[in-house]
């Protein structure tokens, strides 16, 4: 599979060569909360290379979805540096912002936040539509990934029309379509059942494994942490643990 | 390639639209009603006030003056009743200059009209030129006296024009004397005593055809009169009218003021009414040179456009045209901030998948042209229905007309002309089109606010917003 897609034999490359894919430095993020500011993040230093498989676990208000959010440009830093492929994020604008999520990240959403008004085929497309990709490569694209997550059948149902779990394996076909170099899964098990979270697991990992694309999630799900190859615990908007496993 | 070229941006749009409006299907019903409906009202309405005016503009055209009118210049001062006061000024001023009504006549009328036909007929113009003449004066019969307005006629050409002899209607009899009611006849050429009176005027000086009656009039200042008989009775547009009207031939009036082959008006009926300004230039040409013909040195001659000879109706026309199209633009931005209400709310409630939108790379430019598309769709499909519906809810109006005769009674006087009580509405594509076209541009207007708000949104803070769906 790997060979009809140049991009994977990249990324497969980048994985072989560990380039870091995230830099964060001292990054600080705080909300405004009436006349106070709640600081989310109080200096994170972190970097994650190419092809890593890691999760960000720890308690709620922990720092983990503020963390995937500025990795993945949809919020910006009070302090600090983000790079992605090397590339700094405090310097882009909204445009250059929508461009890097477009081409270089994926989103898995906790609840899924497929488009109601395509069916599964189409929202697995919508990212290739947006990118201006021919419309027979787009085809061949999203059966191959729909297939994958083992919806090839379900492909014309509307979101409504899938259960909980067929939606996040929407949702993964979704983030894998433009193959990004850089997943990012918020929570991607916590409203499925054991099995399904299990299986959906299996699934990124085969993913991460055989295309190389790096994955970091932030979870509870201990199943998640177990299939870590690497995991950061965050408490009070800080690393206070970051274990690889071999 | 890394983004999506306009084509592309068009497509996808489209599709994300359409697929939207048929998702909230009792939105789009409710928002695409209220331009549908609004739309065939506007396209109805326009119908028949361009129904109105056209039967106005015909009615006072060939009644009252023709779409050109060569007359005295005193007279169009007399017909601006719009404008009396500064009339009366003027008049005050300089009484002396001042014609009366009887001595506002054009000689050599025949010739005038003869040469009027045959330059336009040089021109390739169609057209039919034609004489009339007014006496006011009283109208007396053995029971009675009746202030009364004697119309000088062609009877040959006027039925050409006009609708006169399609008025006549049987004479009753007079009181007491039993029997059928009498045959009306329309008056001959060289018939110079024959009189045909309206319906009431017949009926207050108790006459019925074959009766003689005296008309007196002031004329060189002196009180003359002449006998007329009785040759029809008319049914007119309203009570007024036919309280107050008769009808004598040319030859007649000529006759009463011992002249010849003198009018007080030519008017000119054109078969092409978008050739007037051509027509007009050569009634103007005309006229300057009938001018040097007249004995009367004081009868100014002038050539008016039927715009001029009946400025009343013009500016009612015209004035009435503002009005509705303001009352029209009005209704429209009551529906269009119905619309961009409902824009608004189905953007507020879609702020979530636009959030997820925007995580996915779409820009927020386009997000807010979605919302324009989707107002755009809205309106093309909502404005087509509405423009069948329309037209749909006209066409009875236009092929029947609609009898107004219980709300204006037997005949509402507008501009110095009696409206018919039953209107027919005219087909009016340059209505349709500003109509629809309106439509089409206010659905538009109204989503560029909610458009506007969207593109200002994060994505972060889009997908934290409320969805309902």
């Amino acid at each position: 599979m790997s060979n009809s897609h140049p991009q994977v034999s990249e990324q497969h490359e980048v994985t072989s060569t560990h380039e870091t894919i995230v830099h964060i430095q001292d990054l600080k993020k705080a909300y405004t909360q009436g006349q106070s500011k709640v600081w989310a993040l109080r200096g994170v230093d972190l970097e994650i290379k190419a092809g890593e498989f890691t999760a960000f676990m720890g308690p709620s208000g922990s720092g983990k979805t503020t963390l995937l959010n500025m990795i993945g440009a949809l919020d910006r830093p009070s302090e600090g540096i983000v790079k992605i492929n090397g590339r700094s994020l405090g310097e882009m604008s909204d445009t250059e912002r929508a461009e890097l999520r477009r081409n270089k990240v994926g989103f898995i959403f906790q609840s899924y936040n497929l488009l109601p008004v395509l069916t599964a085929y189409e929202n697995a497309e919508f990212v290739l539509m947006v990118r201006g990709v021919p419309e027979a490569e787009r085809k061949a694209k999203v059966m191959e990934l729909l297939t994958a997550v083992g919806l090839g059948e379900l492909a014309h149902r509307r979101p409504n029309e899938l259960s909980g779990g067929q939606q996040q394996r929407v949702a993964i076909a979704r983030a894998m379509a433009g193959e990004p170099a850089l997943i990012l899964a918020d929570e991607p098990t916590a409203n499925l059942d054991s099995q399904t979270g299990a299986s959906l697991i299996a699934l990124m990992r085969k993913l991460n494994q055989e295309r190389g694309i790096t994955f970091i999630f932030s979870t509870h799900d201990p199943q998640v942490i177990k299939a870590a190859k690497r995991v950061i615990r965050l408490v009070d908007g800080q690393i206070a643990a970051d274990e690889s496993k071999t | 390639m890394d983004s999506l070229d306009l084509k592309q941006s068009i497509k996808l749009l489209f599709k994300l639209a359409i697929r939207q409006l048929k998702r909230d299907k009792r939105r789009t019903l409710i928002t695409g009603s209220a331009i549908s409906l609004g739309l065939a009202l506007f396209i109805f309405s326009d119908h028949i006030q361009q129904g109105s005016y056209q039967s106005l503009i015909k009615v006072g055209i060939s009644t009252q003056a023709g779409h050109i009118v060569i007359q005295a210049q005193e007279h169009k001062d007399e017909q601006k009743i719009h404008d009396r006061q500064k009339l009366s000024k003027k008049l005050s001023k300089k009484p002396s200059r001042k014609l009366n009504q009887l001595d506002q006549r054009i000689e050599k009328v025949t010739e005038l009209q003869m040469s009027l036909e045959q330059a336009l007929s040089h021109a390739k113009i169609s057209g039919l030129s034609l004489a009339r003449a007014e006496i006011g004066g009283l109208l007396h019969s053995p029971v009675g006296g009746a202030r009364t307005r004697l119309l000088a006629i062609d009877p040959q050409l006027e039925p050409k024009v006009s609708d006169w002899h399609k008025r006549l209607v049987p004479a009753k009899l007079p009181q007491g004397e039993k029997g059928e009611p009498i045959k009306s006849h329309w008056l001959k050429q060289d018939d110079d005593r024959g009189i045909l009176l309206g319906q009431k005027l017949a009926e207050r000086l108790d006459l019925t055809v074959g009766d003689k009656v005296v008309f007196s009039y002031s004329y060189q200042q002196e009180n003359q009169s002449r006998l007329f008989r009785v040759r029809g009775v008319l049914k007119l547009s309203s009570e007024d009218q036919e309280a107050s009207t008769a009808l004598i031939t040319l030859n007649a009036y000529n006759s009463s003021l011992n002249t010849q082959d003198q009018a007080q008006k030519v008017s000119i009926h054109l078969e092409q009414i978008d050739l007037l300004p051509q027509a007009l230039a050569i009634s103007h040409k005309l006229v300057k040179a009938h001018q040097a013909k007249q004995t009367n040195a004081r009868l100014k001659l002038e050539s008016l456009s039927w715009q001029e000879a009946l400025p009343a109706l013009y500016q009612f026309t015209l004035k009435d045209r503002q009005t509705s199209l303001a009352i029209f633009l009005i209704m429209g931005i009551m529906i269009a901030i119905g619309v961009l209400n409902t824009v608004a709310m189905s953007a507020l409630e879609r702020q979530r998948y636009f959030g997820v939108m925007m995580a996915l790379g779409l820009s927020p430019k386009l997000m807010g042209a979605l919302l324009v598309v989707e107002a755009f769709v809205l309106g093309i499909f909502a404005s087509m229905i509405g423009l069948v519906l329309g037209i749909l809810v006209s066409w009875p109006a236009v092929e029947y007309g609609l009898d107004l005769s219980e709300m204006v009674g037997e005949g509402m006087e507008v501009g110095g002309v009696v409206m018919e009580t039953t209107i027919h509405a005219v087909w009016h594509p340059e209505g349709l089109l500003l109509f629809t076209s309106a439509s089409i541009i206010l659905s538009l207007l109204a989503s560029l606010w909610p458009a506007w708000r969207t593109t200002h949104l994060s994505a972060l803070d889009a997908m934290r917003g409320p969805d309902t769906q």
